[in-house]
């Protein structure tokens, strides 16, 4: 039944022009997964008949019942194009020489805003994209998130208008309207390209354009779909014009006179929009035939578009012949093929511009240049985007893509973790790889070696890596660069097991857990507990689900959902703060101060950075946020964990054998910046000067033991007399409702801390788009609360933003943060009560 | 600048409040009466001993004298000479053989609470406080627990400080102590023992242990005695199911359990800790107790397995700054006397776990395993110990996802064979010794003075500082 083998696959494998690694993006219910079924159906490994009802990449039980893709999925097929359309590919590095094949490596993707980091992990290895628009509800929120990351990415889009056949049945919206519609999303599309891609920029110009065939309209569920280039095939002989030409003509402002037989460029009276003339009205025609019954019509309708039906289809009616038609006439496969493999880049043509984006290292080395030119006999750089469940429990599938060498069974490779830095041992590991195999969705295929350009799975490497990582042949090989989610893990729950034994189960089910999800993440806290940490509830919902049925296998005690707080200053320290080492020989004098607005968030993005060279950041400093170069220049070191948003600052003049302490006071600060002094949460948001030092002559009275364990009482002084804050985590919320429930939506947000910034109505259709903040210790239980006082007809879809400052004074006891600082030192086993700050501070 | 920055008042020291102790001072009775004196006039004679330590814990000290004294009368005759030892290092209950071979002494007689771990060089007599015990309020006390007690087993533990009356009771036979908790608790059985037990060879334990683990989860415990460490070291090990306390002060009951799930899963986050460890110290805080070699090279021999460096350390009694001067190390391991508790302090900079911890996290053997109870006597770890589980170095499997970091841990187990650090360095380095097997200082931004031999005039000789480091004589 399946149109291909392995081995015709493995040998396609080598064409590497003839290759496409793709992901599909949209909305969440946009029908993304529907669609993917033409593909796989026309690849024949699902029945003609059964795609846009089987969800062939929704591979898990739960994807299949809830009709929500949790994880993304791969699978390679095969295809061959036609002489005729293969003219259309004209880039010499677009296509093989007398090669028909094509191998289209594909990845579904979820469209739920929690799973966003499966999408962030499918965009990485492939490099192109099509992008699904349920073109009802036209552009949404995690259409342009995920647009906005495949730019970021540097992956080429095409746009796919999906869901025509709701447009006409239940809205019944007319010709010209119809087309309305398209055209705006085409337009909010290209808008939201222009803004994230330079048109000078490597890529070149990635606008998607029906009239160049880069967009596609149709139906993933009924199973067709077209181009431009479809119909304008039909026209060409009968107008005698070329089908390039052609294809410029039936889209925008171009109408046809029926009477005169001329193109006009102007709407007027008699003359018709073509696109809707030539396009849409045979549709609408077959449409209006099939489900009115009117028999004769469709008999010679369907001699006119040349659809002929079969015996056994002959009997049906209604919605089903609708179907059946349809997918005679314009089959979604086929579109989707031709879309794909015309528009969308293959790896010879996307690696040149990608891969200073993916490497870390000097764009010159031997790696980068064989990443550049998508070389087979180069060394191999190999990135591992995900794992992937194998049947064996505990075991996975380490899935990437092949930048350039090959990767083989038994071959023996460097595999190296994200914090491996060249030259050193951490994160690197020596092995062979035990197996390469194919991934074909809910299937795998053995297969000897892979080469670059290719998406594979490998086996035995699992245990090397946590998520992703690098594997590479080359010694002096840097990694790839990490990934960047555009979501965070904000929402926390704690686990046990119900049975206190079982906790060695627990810890194991915790290690895998972390795997299997590229964004999750699975911590046991000082205080005991078991966390995991998510984007959202639904994320949460799903990993707690596998680990208690597949992960872990034991019965668990959840906790309700919490957040995790930071801490901060509002002022400067209103004294300096003096702590004295246990020998009372060293004196440290600090203050704490807040940092000015931005500065945290840009010290996140990596604008400012450890890495950096210190002169250039004092001055970035200094420009944008005023601070002075001279003291700029003396960052010590950022914290905690040496990258977070907080650092130390030298301010001394002239102190003696101070270098000397330097990495004592970093271990001090990294401590300190790491567990608060309210509630033992990180710190966000804080600079901390040393204004002056006073040390022991001998250097053993000076040692660590007397600096660091003083670094930290002074800076939780200095934290303590500068105003401490919490903040807490807030989602920016988009909501989608029609008009009416918009009254609802206020109600829910007020009562939940949230206040929205902007209500907009989405141009051409009812509905209204509201954006909101709402921190995320108040959107537990949101969805359904919103649903509830909506009717059910508002969506949210939140997305952690930013860092908010709890207003209060933690320091109050009849404050919120009081009383969130000491359920927070409860749970944690700490003492309940506020800090004394005479315990840190001393006298001279 | 003035001197004072650097010396304190003298008067500080005079001012500065002690901890106070935590349980009730003891009065010179209760340490000394004539029974003890008697005991130990009589070992000293019989064995003949010249030079006799009294170790005394530091509450204890008021006395101290007057016992000293006491005895010298008594042994007038024999030319005996008496020292007094306090300030233990570690802790008073651990005999202090160190300070005591500094005398030359050839016995110790130790007051006050002790761990009676086995002591390896001297003979030592352990003279325990008598406390007195209101039986009948015991019993009363005792009396609501008898519903729950009916039918179960039963096993009264008595604190040190109680010996005496389960000295007693042996002399008497049957029918004092025991018989009457019988009649109170009217239990299936019944078990008296003293807390904690004298050092036995470890076999005796494991049979023991194999005769007690039957039944030992169904049982109910009571602890007579205040709500100190030994209970809690004794709680921990002993798995029932219920505890109680009888404070013998206040005659008070409560009911407590320490060896909670809470208790055990905050602990697995040291144990990941103590995983994700590149460098182990291993702190030998012990002066006397057996067996200690033998865990250090067990724990040297499986942090290597995994690749994990050790260091070797012993800083005398612990404290935070003394072992943050070890930047380099991640995680201490404290090989030391049960009853040292420190391991739940959050003034360290780097985290300290027990042996048991430790062992739970390198051996495979535990990998999966849920302790039933705690092991704080490191000696049940070896060989013949009744906790002891065999170390496969072919199990360890080093490639693992830290739950404390999110990161892989166990990087190559590097196969280059491991430089000893006893070379002698070439002397243009002006290093005696290089020390590459346990820290790395690599990261260390200080990396000490540089030579630049040749590059710089020589310094002029100066006169430099004198005197002590608290006070210099040119400040």
């Amino acid at each position: 039944m399946v149109n291909f083998t392995v081995d015709e696959i493995r040998g396609l494998m080598d064409k590497k022009r003839n290759i496409r690694n793709m992901s599909v993006i949209a909305h969440v219910d946009h029908g993304k997964s529907t669609l993917t079924d033409s593909l796989v159906s026309k690849a024949g490994i699902i029945a003609g008949a059964k795609a846009g009802e089987t969800r062939f990449t929704d591979t898990r039980k739960d994807e299949q019942e809830r009709c929500i893709t949790i994880k993304s999925t791969a699978i390679s097929m095969y295809f061959e194009v036609e002489d005729k359309d293969l003219v259309f590919i004209t880039h010499p590095d677009q296509r093989e020489k007398e090669c028909k094949g094509f191998l289209i490596n594909l990845i579904d993707s979820p469209g739920h805003v929690d799973f966003s980091s499966e999408v962030t992990a499918a965009l990485r290895v492939t490099d192109g994209a099509l992008v699904v628009v349920d073109c009802v509800s036209g552009v949404c929120v995690q259409t342009e998130t995920v647009l906005r990351q495949a730019i970021a990415e540097r992956i080429k889009p095409i746009l796919f208008m999906n869901k025509m056949d709701r447009a006409l049945l239940e809205l019944q919206l007319d010709a010209e309207e119809l087309y309305q519609t398209f055209q705006r999303i085409v337009e909010n599309v290209n808008v939201i390209i222009a803004t994230y891609n330079d048109d000078g920029g490597p890529m070149g110009e990635v606008r998607v354009d029906p009239s160049k065939g880069s967009v596609g309209f149709g139906s993933g569920l009924h199973g067709w779909a077209f181009t431009l280039k479809q119909f304008s095939e039909m026209y060409s002989e009968k107008f005698k014009i070329d089908v390039v030409k052609l294809m410029n003509r039936l889209w925008g402002e171009n109408f046809f006179n029926a009477k005169t037989k001329k193109w006009q460029k102007q709407k007027e009276a008699d003359n018709k929009r073509s696109f809707c003339m030539y396009i849409l009205d045979p549709i609408y025609k077959v449409f209006d035939a099939i489900m009115n019954y009117k028999k004769e019509e469709i008999g010679t309708l369907l001699e006119k578009i040349g659809v002929t039906l079969k015996h056994e289809d002959k009997d049906k009616d209604g919605k089903a012949l609708l179907k059946t038609v349809m997918r005679t006439w314009l089959p979604a496969g086929e579109a989707l093929l031709q879309m794909i493999a015309i528009h969308l880049p293959s790896p010879v043509v996307a690696q040149k511009y990608r891969m200073e984006m993916l490497y870390e290292g000097p764009h010159d080395d031997e790696a980068a240049i064989a990443v550049k030119n998508c070389d087979p006999d180069g060394p191999l750089m190999m990135y591992i985007s995900k794992m992937v469940p194998t049947s064996d429990k505990g075991r996975f599938y380490a899935f990437g893509r092949v930048f350039s060498g090959k990767v083989a069974t038994g071959q023996k490779c460097r595999i190296m973790g994200p914090n491996y830095t060249p030259g050193k041992k951490e994160d690197l590991y020596e092995k062979a790889i035990q197996r390469t195999i194919l991934m074909m969705g809910r299937y795998v295929e053995a297969i000897e070696d892979v080469p670059s350009g290719n998406i594979c799975g490998l086996v035995g490497v699992d245990q090397f890596l946590v998520k992703t990582g690098t594997i590479t042949t080359f010694k002096d090989a840097h990694n790839m660069k990490v990934m960047k989610f555009s979501v965070s893990p904000v929402v926390r729950v704690a686990v046990e097991p119900k049975n206190p034994a079982d906790l060695p189960k627990l810890v194991e089910g915790l290690k895998r857990l972390a795997k299997s999800d590229p964004m999750v993440q699975c911590i046991i806290e000082e205080s005991g507990e078991h966390i995991i940490a998510g984007a959202g509830e639904l994320h949460l919902e799903i990993c707690l689900k596998d680990l208690e049925e597949d992960h872990a296998c034991i019965p668990l005690k959840k906790s309700d959902p919490v957040v995790s707080y930071r801490e901060t200053v509002s002022e400067e320290s209103n004294q300096m703060c003096l702590s004295k080492s246990p020998n009372k020989h060293n004196r440290l004098l600090m203050k704490a101060l807040p940092m000015p607005d931005g500065l945290p968030e840009d010290i996140d993005n990596g604008e400012v950075s450890a890495k950096d060279d210190f002169k250039v950041r004092a001055r970035y400093l200094a420009e944008k946020y005023d601070y002075d170069v001279t003291e700029a220049r003396k960052i010590w070191c950022f914290g905690p964990d040496g990258t977070g948003p907080n650092f130390i600052l030298d301010c001394t003049k002239s102190v003696q054998y101070l270098n000397e302490i330097k990495d004592s006071v970093v271990a001090g600060f990294q401590w300190a910046s790491k567990e608060g002094i309210l509630a033992d949460e990180n710190l966000r948001g804080v600079r901390f000067n040393i204004y002056d030092v006073t040390l022991h002559a001998d250097a053993i009275h000076r040692g660590g033991g007397q600096i660091i364990p003083t670094t930290r009482r002074c800076l939780y002084a200095a934290a303590i007399t500068a105003s401490p804050r919490l903040m807490e985590p807030v989602y920016l919320c988009e909501i989608q409702c029609p008009e009416v429930a918009v009254g609802g939506i206020y109600g829910v947000l007020n009562r939940r801390r949230g206040h929205v910034f902007e209500e907009n109505q989405v141009v051409g259709t009812p509905m209204f788009v509201v954006k909101a903040y709402l921190p995320v210790n108040e959107s537990f239980g949101f969805t359904a609360d919103l649903r509830s006082n909506t009717g059910g007809q508002a969506f949210p879809q939140c997305v952690f933003d930013h860092w908010q400052v709890l207003p209060g004074d933690p320091c109050e006891p009849s404050s919120k943060p009081y009383q969130i600082v000491q359920d927070t030192r409860k749970r944690k086993g700490l003492k309940e009560g506020l800090p004394d700050l005479s315990q840190y501070l001393d006298k001279l | 600048m003035t001197a004072s920055a650097f010396s304190s008042q003298d008067t500080a020291a005079l001012e500065r409040q002690t901890d106070s102790p935590t349980e009730a001072p003891v009065t010179f009775e209760q340490i000394w009466n004539e029974t003890h004196k008697k005991v130990s006039l009589g070992w000293i004679r019989q064995n003949g001993y010249k030079r006799i330590c009294l170790q005394f814990p530091d509450d204890y000290l008021p006395h101290s004298n007057a016992i000293s004294t006491c005895l010298q009368t008594a042994l007038a005759t024999e030319d005996c000479k008496i020292f007094i030892l306090a300030d233990t290092t570690y802790g008073s209950c651990c005999v202090d053989e160190i300070a005591a071979a500094h005398v030359e002494a050839d016995s110790i007689i130790h007051f006050g609470n002790a761990c009676r771990s086995k002591a390896s060089r001297l003979p030592v007599l352990y003279l325990y406080p008598v406390l007195p015990l209101e039986l009948s309020t015991v019993m009363q006390q005792l009396a609501t627990l008898q519903p729950a007690c009916a039918e179960r087993e039963v096993c009264v533990y008595l604190d040190i400080g109680y010996q005496h009356i389960y000295e007693h009771q042996l002399a008497e036979g049957e029918d004092t102590l025991h018989s009457q908790l019988r009649e109170v608790l009217r239990p299936k059985k019944l078990f008296i023992e003293v807390y904690p037990p004298p050092a036995e060879d470890c076999i005796e334990n494991k049979e023991q242990a194999e005769k007690e683990n039957a039944s030992t989860a169904e049982r109910i415990c009571i602890f007579i005695g205040a709500d100190n460490q030994r209970f809690a070291n004794l709680s921990l090990t002993t798995t029932a199911f219920q505890w109680h306390i009888l404070d013998g002060a206040s005659g008070t009951l409560t009911a407590k359990n320490p060896l909670t799930a809470q208790y055990i899963r905050r602990r697995y986050y040291y144990i990941e800790k103590c995983k994700d460890a590149q460098t182990l110290g291993l702190i030998v805080a012990t002066l006397s107790a057996v067996g200690y070699l033998d865990v250090v090279s067990r724990l040297q021999e499986m942090a290597k397995s995994r690749g994990i460096k050790t260091q070797l350390i012993s800083v005398g009694r612990i404290n935070p700054a003394k072992l943050a001067n070890f930047l380099e190390i991640d995680c201490f391991v404290l090989i030391g006397c049960p009853f040292n508790n420190m391991y739940n302090s959050k003034e360290y900079y780097k985290p300290i776990v027990s042996v048991f911890e430790a062992e739970m996290a390198l051996n495979p053997a535990w990998h999966m395993k849920y302790p039933e109870a705690y092991v704080t006597d490191f000696k049940q770890l070896l060989p013949e110990g009744r906790s002891f589980l065999a170390f496969d170095a072919q199990a360890v499997q080093p490639q693992d996802v830290s739950l404390v970091s999110g990161r892989m841990r166990g990087g190559t187990a590097s196969d280059e064979p491991v430089d000893s650090n006893t070379t002698v360095a070439t002397q243009a380095k002006m290093a005696l010794m290089t020390n590459d097997s346990g820290l790395t200082f690599e990261d260390r931004t200080w990396q000490g003075l540089d030579p630049a031999l040749g590059e710089t005039e020589p310094a002029k000789l100066q006169k430099g500082l004198s005197g002590i480091p608290i006070n210099y004589s040119h400040d």
